[in-house]
């Protein structure tokens, strides 16, 4: 009973343990750094130059300011129909 | 490496990863949703058979205990694993900016992991099951291919991974990769470590527990993360805080399954392990909770405009209500009402249709048009869609779980017989029913909407747009470099 609790145990923990070594492994690796370019790094260039309908005024103000000239996007840019 | 591209540049890498991934993620799509439609049937006729007893109860197999478990199998692994396959490589070749490499092990695995879906779900229909929760299909003649068919399309994920052309991982990909690693791994030891008495007990809940946390949730948590910003046009609100929750969901995670078996023969210090990590999973809840809504705050106008919002935001919301309903089943005083009740049904619903569904439905709608380049055909039919399943989700969730308190109160008071218990849930019963038939059209019919799309969508134009916007970019930029000359 014992070894098979220690067996459970160890399997139970294997998949955590397993984490925290990536989890090292990444942060000595430099995976972490930089976290504003790597939340940026989704965006192409034209992606946040898109005009949104639905932002407020002052919202389409701080894109224009931000990113330029709003562009036009494409029909079922946002995953629709037209 | 080179993480700087110039426009035209993304805009060939955007199409060269779709391009080179377009043929196998439409053939997930159609298998998943083939998948979804035959599930769906056997799931309503299990919900009418819940309370018309005598409803087709010749056939053996369509009796509940087959068609029951048969249902569970084909909508995990037939429906969301073949439909999350095509995001999932989808997704990796777009964040890391480059094709999908060795498509053709992806192609393979795609083909195994299929056939032994089917096997598995015959087998169940005709009486062959393993009798462990979530692992019901035959360990031979299901469970082997489904792990040769998982590695096999994971070896193309992590392939185009490697072949990375960008220096930074966005939390999407350390979530898709993830997943790869870890379901191989839960899904052989749930399989083919199968220690014999309780301790099976144990292992088939590592394993049941984990398929929903470590498979079904990372990979659709990775397109919540993507989707999200990338619609709404700005950043993760806190990009510290994604990664937190995906280190802590890493942590803490697998060892939540033993809370199912609360009350049962199993060392207390196993159960109590399990119900803090259960309590722990609030952190990486809340995390990714509270970095959703900042996200999104001041812009839920958005949700009018983009289905893939509407349904991956609602998706998103129903991991938190899902993750912390679970969190607090776990404590001992409600897992005492809760358990062996329709609420448990209503909390797995939540989790795989609310969540999981949802998120995989609006991961479509974006992926299918930059595919096929063609256009959703109709806006009324995505309305009809939406709320269908929708308004289906609401009544099966708040449905079951009314009548599982219901029948959970009066399972615990012993003067009463238990007979009272089975009558009160037996509205709640017909509701759910209901519900699932409102699920099953909003399906039919999104079938029918992706079958439109792709054999006789309008082409969208995407190409030509994207060449209208690029002379106007390149034109913006000229005009802002001799103004600065102008100013210099």
């Amino acid at each position: 009973m014992l070894a098979a609790n220690l067996f459970l145990a160890g399997l139970v923990l294997s998949a955590g343990l397993f984490g925290l070594i990536v989890f090292f492994v990444a942060l000595f690796k430099g995976l972490f750094d930089h976290p504003n370019e790597q939340a940026n790094s989704i965006f192409d260039e034209h992606d946040r130059r898109f005009w949104r309908a639905w932002e407020t005024a002052n919202q389409q103000a701080e894109r224009r300011n931000e990113f330029g000239i709003p562009l036009n996007p494409p029909p079922g840019e946002w995953g629709g129909a037209r | 490496m080179n993480s700087t591209f110039s426009l035209p540049e993304l805009r060939q890498v955007a199409q060269r990863a779709d391009a080179s991934v377009s043929r196998f993620t439409l053939a997930t799509f159609w298998i998943a949703l083939s998948w979804l439609i035959f599930g769906s049937v056997l799931g309503d006729l299990a919900s009418f058979k819940m309370h018309l007893p005598d409803l087709l109860a010749s056939p053996s197999w369509l009796t509940f205990g087959r068609i029951r478990p048969a249902h569970l199998n084909a909508m995990i692994y037939g429906w969301a694993s073949n439909a999350m396959f095509g995001v999932a490589l989808w997704l990796m070749a777009r964040l890391v900016r480059t094709t999908a490499r060795w498509v053709t092990s992806a192609w393979i695995g795609l083909v195994i992991w299929n056939l032994g879906v089917l096997a598995g779900v015959l087998g169940l229909l005709a009486g062959i099951s393993d009798g462990m929760e979530w692992l019901e299909m035959n360990q031979y003649f299901a469970d082997i291919p489904l792990l040769i068919g998982a590695s096999f399309i994971g070896i193309s994920v992590w392939r185009t991974l490697q072949a990375r052309t960008v220096d930074h991982l966005y939390v999407s990909v350390w979530y898709v990769a993830a997943s790869f690693l870890w379901f191989p791994f839960i899904f052989f030891i749930g399989n083919f470590v199968s220690p014999t008495g309780v301790e099976n007990a144990a292992v088939n809940w590592f394993y049941a527990h984990n398929a929903l946390g470590l498979w079904l949730t990372t990979i659709n948590l990775g397109s919540i993360y993507y989707f999200i910003p990338k619609i709404l046009g700005r950043s993760i609100y806190s990009y510290w805080l994604s990664l937190l929750g995906f280190w802590a969901l890493a942590f803490f995670y697998s060892l939540n399954g033993m809370h199912h078996l609360i009350g049962g023969p199993l060392p207390s210090w196993m159960i109590t392990t399990s119900i803090v990590a259960s309590i722990m999973m609030v952190v990486p809840v809340l995390s990714v909770a509270v970095n959703h809504h900042m996200t999104i705050v001041g812009r839920f106008a958005a949700l009018r405009y983009s289905p893939t919002l509407s349904f991956v935001v609602l998706g998103a919301m129903a991991y938190t209500g899902v993750s912390l309903q679970g969190a607090m089943q776990a404590l001992v005083q409600v897992n005492r009402v809760t358990h062996f009740t329709q609420w448990t049904v209503g909390h797995a619903h939540m989790g795989v249709y609310s969540f999981v569904t949802f998120v995989l439905f609006g991961s479509m709608y974006y992926i299918v048009p930059r595919l096929t380049n063609r256009e959703w055909p109709s806006a009324l039919m995505i309305r009809w869609h939406f709320w269908l399943v929708l308004v289906g989700m609401f009544l099966y969730v708040f449905g079951l779980a009314i009548g599982g308190v219901a029948q959970g109160l009066s399972l615990n008071a012993t003067a009463r017989p238990f007979s009272e218990s089975v009558l009160v849930t037996i509205p709640w019963l017909w509701v759910r029913s209901l519900a699932a038939l409102l699920l099953t059209a909003g399906h039919g019919l999104f079938f029918y909407h992706f079958y439109l799309l792709v054999k006789r969508g309008q082409p969208v134009g995407f190409a030509s747009v994207w060449h209208e916007i690029v002379p106007t970019v390149v034109n913006v930029r000229k005009r802002t470099l001799s103004s600065q000359k102008e100013v210099t």
